[in-house]
């Protein structure tokens, strides 16, 4: 039952960063991808119907978080709390900039809110990739679940008390900017038409490359910080088709960016977020956030809530699920196809 | 005659001045439930002191205060603007609001 309920909250996380992801990416280049107001409109538009109910899906994880483990939640939240507040505040800019940007009618004010949406959305890739490298490197844990990690401290391999921020999770966000650089422009060059499609695909191509480069600094890394990791592979070996779909994703999104095939660029960054994402929380399973001393790590054993309330949400958790879906599939279908002004 | 009231002017008066109750209504809300419910984080079951995380500190949450209450005060000044400008342009200038992207916003 614990299992069932961490596969859920992977998946409710992996969906999230699958469809905030391209929108968050969309926001990190459109300063780059959109040379005038115009086309600023375009992307900000083909984002527009569905970029908060894409932010919903952090929101569903986190709930579902504090209903299936409910320690983790209260550990994690608590340790990590300046930087989820942090996060917090760069997720109520980005949302301000795209709802104020068109109320009033002036360079200077859609200016101002363009750098706040480049800003927020970039940093939140960021920080997202950083909070990644920190459940997979391990916290300091004491016996009763309560850490405390400095923001940053000297970004030193060896250090003994590394920060949130240090050169690993740094690292790992980076390849989650290169990653949702390239989610984004291939949403952007799918949604949009000439100059602007033209543009992003060039984004997307040359970030692409970038995040093959950046994929295998950061998988060396993360076998070298956390050679758990390796083990998990090989005592289950089944969990190596996880990676080959990152790999194949990988693949694809050099692939069809060369060619110019948009749709299926986009699907395969899509193939190696969601590659990437389920072969880290294979890796870190049966922990859920492994702590420094093995002894205080949280596990799915002692992090999660009663069997009973695992059982009834069970039910919940799929009414829920099915009604997402519904609605999401609509407002998709709804909104298909190339954004005109 | 339901039409003739909402188009007399004391009416139009008191609508207007009506805009910041709902906020009030909210926030009044919220604090009734919030403080009424202490010194229980969930009443009966679980103390407010005993859900304090041990190694947040002080100065973080001071920190977190200051900083969510400007942005709030930013926002509000931001609403003030928009809500005078619209106010100013009377009933025939939304048509620019309506054309803007964000009224496609789910």
């Amino acid at each position: 039952m614990e299992t069932i309920w961490f596969i859920f909250v992977a998946l409710m996380v992996t969906m999230y960063v699958l469809l905030d992801g391209f929108d968050l990416g969309a926001g990190a280049v459109h300063l780059f991808a959109a040379r005038n107001d115009r086309e600023r409109r375009t992307i900000i538009r083909a984002i527009g119907p569905v970029w908060d109910g894409n932010e919903v899906w952090l929101i569903a994880a986190g709930g579902t978080l504090f209903f299936a483990f409910p320690t983790l939640y209260a550990s994690g939240f608590s340790g990590f709390y300046l930087p989820l507040i942090i996060v917090l505040w760069l997720l109520m800019i980005r949302g301000l900039s795209i709802e104020l940007r068109g109320h009033i009618n002036d360079p200077m004010w859609a200016s101002f809110w363009d750098a706040a949406f480049f800003v927020g959305s970039s940093l939140l890739a960021v920080f997202y990739g950083a909070a990644l490298g920190n459940v997979v490197r391990g916290v300091p844990l004491d016996e009763n679940g309560n850490f405390f990690q400095p923001l940053w401290t000297d970004f030193s391999p060896f250090s003994d008390t590394p920060g949130i921020l240090d050169w690993y999770t740094v690292l790992i966000g980076l390849l989650a900017l290169t990653t949702l650089v390239v989610h984004g422009s291939n949403f952007i060059a799918v949604k949009t038409e000439d100059d602007l499609n033209a543009r992003s695909r060039r984004i997307a191509r040359g970030f692409s490359f970038a995040t093959v480069l950046l994929t295998v600094v950061a998988t060396l890394a993360t076998f070298w910080v956390s050679p758990e990791m390796l083990r998990s592979f090989n005592e289950r070996p089944y969990g190596y088709v996880l990676p080959l779909v990152a790999v194949a994703g990988l693949i694809g999104m050099v692939f069809f960016d060369l060619r110019g095939r948009d749709r299926e660029a986009f699907l395969s960054s899509g193939a190696y977020i969601v590659g990437m994402l389920t072969s880290t929380v294979f890796g870190v399973y049966p922990n859920v956030l492994p702590a420094v001393d093995p002894a205080n790590s949280l596990t799915i054993q002692n992090a999660s809530a009663s069997t009973y309330s695992m059982t009834v949400g069970l039910v919940w958790w799929s009414i829920g699920m099915v009604l997402a879906a519904v609605y999401f599939i609509v407002i998709y279908r709804l909104f298909r196809g190339k954004v005109r002004l | 005659m339901i039409a003739g009231v909402l188009a007399s002017l004391w009416m139009l008066w008191v609508l207007m001045l009506a805009i910041p109750f709902p906020f009030i209504a909210n926030t009044a809300g919220w604090l009734t439930a919030e403080l009424g419910r202490q010194p229980w984080l969930a009443y009966g079951l679980f103390r407010t002191s005993e859900g304090v995380s041990p190694l947040v500190s002080s100065g973080s949450v001071l920190f977190t205060l200051i900083g969510f209450a400007g942005m709030y005060l930013i926002m509000g000044l931001l609403y003030i603007v928009l809500m005078v400008r619209e106010v100013g342009h009377g009933p025939e200038g939304g048509g620019d609001v309506l054309e803007s992207p964000e009224s496609l916003t789910a």
